[in-house]
């Protein structure tokens, strides 16, 4: 009987809690439903992109670590900021992040290699925080056409209807070209790290990736991953959402005003569980 | 039927614990709450040390020295529920429950978390009469917190030391 009552208490206990937790979050972000097969087909089908295989040659060096710092200058700075951590301890942190990519610059050995729309556009679909493509930290899902990445990051920041701010994130590697043989990595500055809600609870997380310039469009294209994640106290550190690739996708799409044009683009990118393999390519000017 | 005080005196001492214990747990997200209602930056150093005080410290010691006041069955499931449940739904409630509430996937570290915080509850239930049961059940109960939460060792090390080399082996804490 005394267990019945114990379990009585509890019950109480958690409905109480579901009353007064949301009362007293500062942090709401509406969650975003989804519907695979729905979305697949909102903007009139998808567009094939042609893959291929991908032994191709890498075409950039290295970066000394002086480079790598002034290259992520403003991001590192960033962190420091928000950490509240010294000078020495960052260096700790560029040390440790530029001896990790400047080891593992390598040729790539196995992966795909996207091709978009029959263009001179030709990526591999994935961001690593490595430039290596054995692993990979999130499916690419955003191609922006018609601009580049500094006016997406401010387009994003200025324009969108959900309006993204600066976040901390570790630096992530992106792997395109304009041709097949002309593939180079490119790594994110502090720039491309932009974040709708905050670290320490949830938040859309939004990485840019540098494209490059198209002559078949005449036109920049920029490309990027969006994911949604939330920080665990009891883990210490960020989980994504159950479909948190395709949720970070809707969340970016619900940001574009719908007079844009749009396509989903299948990247062969699919990561189960989490990306279901298509992006969305916007045709912004 | 019993009155609703007369309940509540009854279950008093259970009551109270639970409310201590969920508070407790819950005690980083009305600071972070707070934080960002105020626009105040939180040193990471900061956070993570009163994250590991109130999720990883004062929950066992709060436990073990209650424990042995309670039934057996209660010293179990009272932290096992507290953690394993209640605690999760309460902080999908500061995030997004709408999609974390509804993922299976999303309860199971709780519900192994809680299941090593209530053989620390058992472990301060046998303390006064078995000790050594009870050292063999913390020392299980603490393993199991550990390795379920095997990030909190790097993240100690930070609080104490302000190293922050260790952090960096987190996936995705950056």
């Amino acid at each position: 009987m005394k267990n019945v009552k114990t379990g009585v208490v509890l019950l109480a206990l958690l409905l109480a809690g579901m009353a007064i937790a949301p009362i007293v979050c500062a942090e709401e972000i509406s969650a975003v439903t989804l519907n695979a097969n729905a979305t697949v087909t909102k903007y009139g089908g998808i567009i094939e992109s042609k893959a291929m295989g991908s032994d191709f040659p890498v075409k950039n060096g290295y970066l000394t670590r002086k480079e790598f710092a002034d290259l992520n200058a403003a991001y590192f700075d960033l962190v420091r900021q928000r950490s509240g951590l010294n000078q020495s301890a960052l260096d700790k942190i560029i040390d440790q992040e530029y001896n990790k990519g400047s080891k593992s610059l390598a040729p790539m050995t196995s992966s795909t290699v996207i091709q978009i729309e029959n263009k001179d556009i030709y990526m591999w679909p994935w961001s690593n925080t490595l430039p290596v493509t054995s692993s990979s930290s999130g499916s690419v899902n955003l191609i922006f056409y018609g601009k580049t990445h500094g006016q997406m990051d401010t387009y994003m920041r200025n324009n969108a209807l959900n309006l993204f701010h600066t976040g901390i994130g570790l630096g992530e590697f992106g792997y395109r070209g304009s041709s097949a043989g002309s593939m180079g990595w490119t790594i994110t500055g502090a720039a491309a790290q932009l974040e709708y809600g905050s670290y320490y609870t949830s938040r859309y997380h939004l990485v840019l990736l540098d494209g490059l310039y198209s002559s078949v469009m005449n036109k920049d294209w920029t490309y990027g991953n969006c994911h949604h994640e939330y920080w665990s106290d009891s883990g210490h550190t960020h989980y994504l959402y159950a479909h948190g690739e395709d949720q970070g996708r809707a969340f970016v799409d619900s940001s574009i005003p719908s007079s844009i044009t749009r396509n989903y683009l299948n990247l062969n990118n699919y990561d189960s569980g989490w990306a279901d393999g298509y992006g969305l390519r916007y045709i912004m000017a | 039927m019993k009155s609703p005080s007369r309940f509540l005196e009854e279950n008093r001492r259970t009551l109270g614990i639970s409310v201590v214990l969920l508070i407790c747990l819950l005690m980083v997200r009305f600071i972070v709450t707070i934080s960002d209602f105020l626009s105040i930056n939180l040193p990471m150093r900061t956070f993570m040390g009163i994250d590991v005080l109130f999720i990883f410290i004062l929950p066992p010691v709060i436990l073990f020295i209650t424990a042995d006041k309670m039934d057996l069955e209660t010293s179990f499931f009272l932290p096992f529920i507290i953690y394993g449940l209640v605690y999760p739904v309460c902080y999908a409630f500061f995030l997004d429950p709408l999609a974390l509430l509804v993922y299976p996937k999303y309860y199971v570290p709780y519900l192994i978390g809680g299941i090593g915080l209530g053989l620390i509850g058992l472990a301060g239930n046998k303390y006064q009469s078995e000790f050594g049961k009870s050292m063999i059940m913390f020392t299980l109960g603490i393993t199991i917190i550990l390795l379920n939460a095997v990030n909190i060792i790097p993240v100690f090390y930070y609080v104490v030391t302000g190293d922050i080399t260790p952090l960096l082996s987190i996936p995705d804490l950056l």
